[in-house]
């Protein structure tokens, strides 16, 4: 029954995807993706960002969301791509794919590397598509049966798992995500009226703009970072193998050694995406050790020395979790990524609210955007293998000339929000803001999601409390929030685990503290 | 004395590394091989790997000379760079090899070789690949 | 927990903490002022029911405390850092400080002077602020941009971007 549901409503995607119109946006969408996916420092997060004013005054979101998902895989593979090629990993779902990928290139087996990241993705991107098609609509609908006190808690969730296992440092992943707060306590309280924090300004009345806070955050802090360190250390261009890249795909040894990998890095990457733990980070790094470990155990040890395994794996896992991560957003409206938190302020600007309810009114657009998963797929699949040597120009744009663009749409995207230059001083303010957290070492993901998550956070927790008027226990007494919210605490320990196991074996720990790659 | 020859692995890198052979072992001199990047941007193919590296300087000793490799990032001037390069050391002559150029794509992007040519203190020899294609 | 251990190994070269100690300090120290700051201002926002929980005051009172909490542990961290921690180095402010002056010119000028101008002027000055210096090709690549942005924003996107003095 739910099958053959699931399949009409997916056909019907389909057959909206498959519209010429729609097509062209997914195609431009993976191409712009990876144009500007391909510059390091740059990941998918950012580039959904600077590329949201385009979408702004479709008429059809759909055509939209198809953009985006084409968006997505382009910005994704473009980091890989300069992984391998520069060893530059644009965010941290690419770092494991570095490791190896980049000594495969210099080994002049750039190609290979490349075709097991594409190909790996697509096979990994198509069966986790495949999994958030059958899941996604019964989660729905089991999610409907959620109350206040377990939406607050599973956010809760969210925000500190996330936190507690992406960056280095405790305090300041905690900071970064009470910052993220602050700024999204500020405007009118949504249930009083009541302004907060406007300092008597009536711009601030509305609040601030998600788009502004991860325009300025990413594209300004990063590009002042840049500028920060341009003048004094100039990388060494790292060098491209000539000719190479035209030829050499993959081997039939290759194959043999890389589907086991893709499949094993599709069965880690989903699950995780799909759990509040932050995206790919964990898959991938999972993923890398886990391949690493077998290829040991066969006694063959190419690990370090360029091992197709260790790019097979990883950005397999990397892809899955992107579907992954697809469900709590789009069952419980709940992002657990930067990326996925972009998403979502995407969905709010065409008035689109993820969550139990979108499968039944906005069914269209869901499976569209489920159908557009697929395509997107393919057509990587399709234009990138052989146009990598287009996409690789873009890396030899002076670096004067490509920050300068990205700051003339990073101003473009805040500027044509409201069509005021208040909005570029606000970025720019952030900008600085990020600037700093960059030169300190802060993590920049717990703030977009202190941002986007902290307002849902707060009136689900008022409501539950005005439910039950003002009765604190409720959030004890339901059992499925009291399990989040156990969880929650929990989560904020796994970091430490290595030292906690350590101590009880009475040996000393390996390594202080348990991370996860740095935010994206 | 030195030669200083400007390297880039290109064509008319190529035509620069045989006419600088040739030139040193008429003059029983030493070849001093420069390769710069502008360092502006995130890969630049004129900056050579050490295959390429051992290439060119396997067919400069090929001519009989002795070889010294240097490599540098100019923070975008490779003409100053060349230029530094041959007041350090004691050399007489600089080759380089010039791209093919219409008049309208000179004017447009400025040139290595027309500065080192006029600000260079010593003879500046400067050669073009042999065959007619552009890079 | 040896899987999970082994996946700290390729990551732990890349940590580099780049602001020195000093730096630090100071910046947690003005963590503290900003957080003590609005954790005060808690008191401004307007609410009939005081601190209940329900009420507008309850949450930012909590983010603020734990704001504030946090700071003073990020001082504590930064107290505890060895003396010897990396040096600030080679970095340079002044791109930075001169990038961002550009972006408030720009938020100043984007109406007035009218999106094609101001964009080309802003890509330019960046460009070379960063570093670059082939005027012909800057000058080109910024008018080109700023023209191609333009059209495609106002004729096809149908995103309305200023006129400014030029009246296209």
């Amino acid at each position: 029954m739910i099958a053959l549901g699931v399949g009409s409503d997916l056909l019907h995607g389909f057959g909206t995807v498959l519209d010429p119109m729609n097509l062209l946006w997914a195609v431009l969408g993976v191409t712009l993706g990876m144009l500007v996916g391909i510059l390091p420092g740059i990941g998918p997060a950012l580039t959904i960002a600077l590329l949201l004013p385009i979408t702004f005054n479709f008429s059809d979101p759909i055509g939209a969301f198809i953009m985006f998902a084409g968006i997505y895989y382009g910005a994704m593979y473009g980091g890989s791509t300069t992984s391998i090629l520069i060893n530059t990993p644009g965010e941290s779902a690419s770092v494991a794919t570095a490791i190896e990928g980049h000594k495969m290139a210099l080994k002049g087996r750039a190609r290979a590397a490349l075709a097991t990241a594409a190909i790996g993705s697509f096979v990994a991107g198509t069966i986790s598509t495949v999994l958030l098609t059958f899941v996604a609509k019964p989660l729905g609908s089991l999610a409907s049966n959620f109350q206040a006190t377990d939406y607050f808690a599973v956010t809760l969730l969210a925000m500190v798992a996330v936190t507690a296992l992406v960056g280095h440092s405790m305090v300041r992943g905690l900071l970064s995500l009470t910052v993220g707060l602050f700024i999204g306590l500020i405007g009118l309280d949504s249930l009083s009226g009541a302004p907060r924090y406007t300092f008597g300004s009536l711009r601030l009345l509305d609040g601030i703009d998600v788009v502004i806070v991860i325009v300025g955050l990413f594209a300004i802090g990063e590009t002042l970072h840049v500028a920060s360190k341009l003048r004094s250390t100039p990388d060494r261009p790292a060098v491209l193998e000539k000719g190479r890249l035209r030829t050499g795909y993959l081997t039939k040894s290759d194959w043999k050694r890389s589907w086991a990998p893709w499949l094993r890095g599709t069965a880690l990457g989903f699950p995780f995406g799909a759990i509040p733990s932050g995206g790919a980070e964990v898959p991938t790094f999972l993923s890398y050790s886990i391949e690493r470990r077998r290829a040991r155990k066969k006694g063959r040890d190419e690990f370090g020395n360029g091992a197709i395994e260790g790019v097979a794996g990883p950005e397999a896992a990397n892809n899955a979790s992107f579907s992954g991560v697809l469900v709590p957003l789009l069952t419980l409206g709940l992002p657990t990524s930067a990326t996925a938190a972009v998403m979502l302020a995407a969905f709010q600007i065409f008035n689109v609210q993820p969550g139990p309810q979108l499968f039944e009114n906005n069914s269209t657009l869901v499976w569209t955007l489920i159908a557009s998963l697929y395509i997107g797929n393919l057509i990587l699949l399709i234009m990138n293998l052989p146009l990598i040597g287009l996409w690789v120009q873009v890396l030899k744009v002076p670096r004067p000339l490509l920050y300068a663009g990205i700051l003339v749409f990073a101003c473009l995207g805040v500027y044509s929000l409201s069509g005021s230059g208040y909005e570029v001083l606000m970025a720019l303010v952030i900008g600085v803001v990020g600037f700093f957290m960059r030169k300190l070492d802060f993590p920049i993901a717990p703030v977009i999601l202190g941002v986007i998550l902290g307002p849902t956070m707060e009136e689900q927790f008022r409501r539950a409390l005005v439910i039950s008027n003002g009765d604190a226990s409720v959030f004890f007494t339901r059992p499925l929030s009291l399990v989040i919210i156990v969880l929650t605490v929990l989560a904020l320990f796994v970091p430490y685990l290595p030292r906690i196991v350590a101590r009880l074996r009475g040996t000393q720990p390996a390594h202080q503290r348990l991370t996860f790659g740095e935010d994206d | 004395m030195k030669i200083l020859v400007g390297y880039v692995p290109t064509a008319e890198g190529e035509a620069a590394l045989d006419a600088a052979g040739r030139e040193a072992s008429l003059r029983g001199a030493s070849v001093l091989l420069l390769n710069t990047s502008r360092g502006d941007a995130y890969i630049d193919a004129r900056y050579a790997n050490e295959a390429e590296l051992e290439t060119a300087s396997a067919k400069l000793r090929e001519h009989g000379v002795e070889v010294t490799i240097q490599q540098a990032v100019s923070n975008g001037d490779v003409a100053g760079e060349l230029l530094k390069a041959a007041a350090a050391e004691d050399v007489g002559l600089i080759v380089l090899g010039l791209r093919r150029r219409s008049p309208v794509g000179k004017l447009i992007l400025g040139s290595t070789a027309q500065r080192v040519l006029l600000e260079s203190p010593v003879p500046v020899l400067a050669v073009k690949a042999p065959t007619p294609h552009d890079d | 927990m040896s899987a999970t251990e082994e996946v700290e190994a390729p990551k732990a070269a890349d940590v580099e903490v780049e602001a020195s100690r000093l730096v630090r300090i100071i910046a947690a120290i003005v963590l503290i002022v900003l957080s003590a700051t609005f954790l005060v201002g808690v008191f401004d926002i307007r609410s009939p029911k005081g601190f209940d929980p329900a009420g507008p005051r309850f949450f930012p009172l909590l983010v603020t405390t734990a704001w504030l909490l946090f700071s003073i542990g990020y001082l504590i961290e930064g107290l505890r850092a060895p003396k010897t921690a990396k040096a600030d180095g080679d970095r340079s402010w002044f791109e930075p400080v001169a990038l961002s002056a550009l972006l408030v010119l720009y938020a100043l000028l984007v109406v007035p002077l009218g999106y094609l101008i101001a964009t080309a002027l802003l890509f330019f000055a960046v460009a070379r602020v960063l570093g670059s210096r082939q005027l012909v090709r800057d000058v080109v690549v910024a008018v080109v941009l700023a023209i191609v942005v333009y059209v495609a924003f106002t004729r096809f996107l149908d995103i309305s971007l200023p006129e400014g003095v030029l009246g296209l």
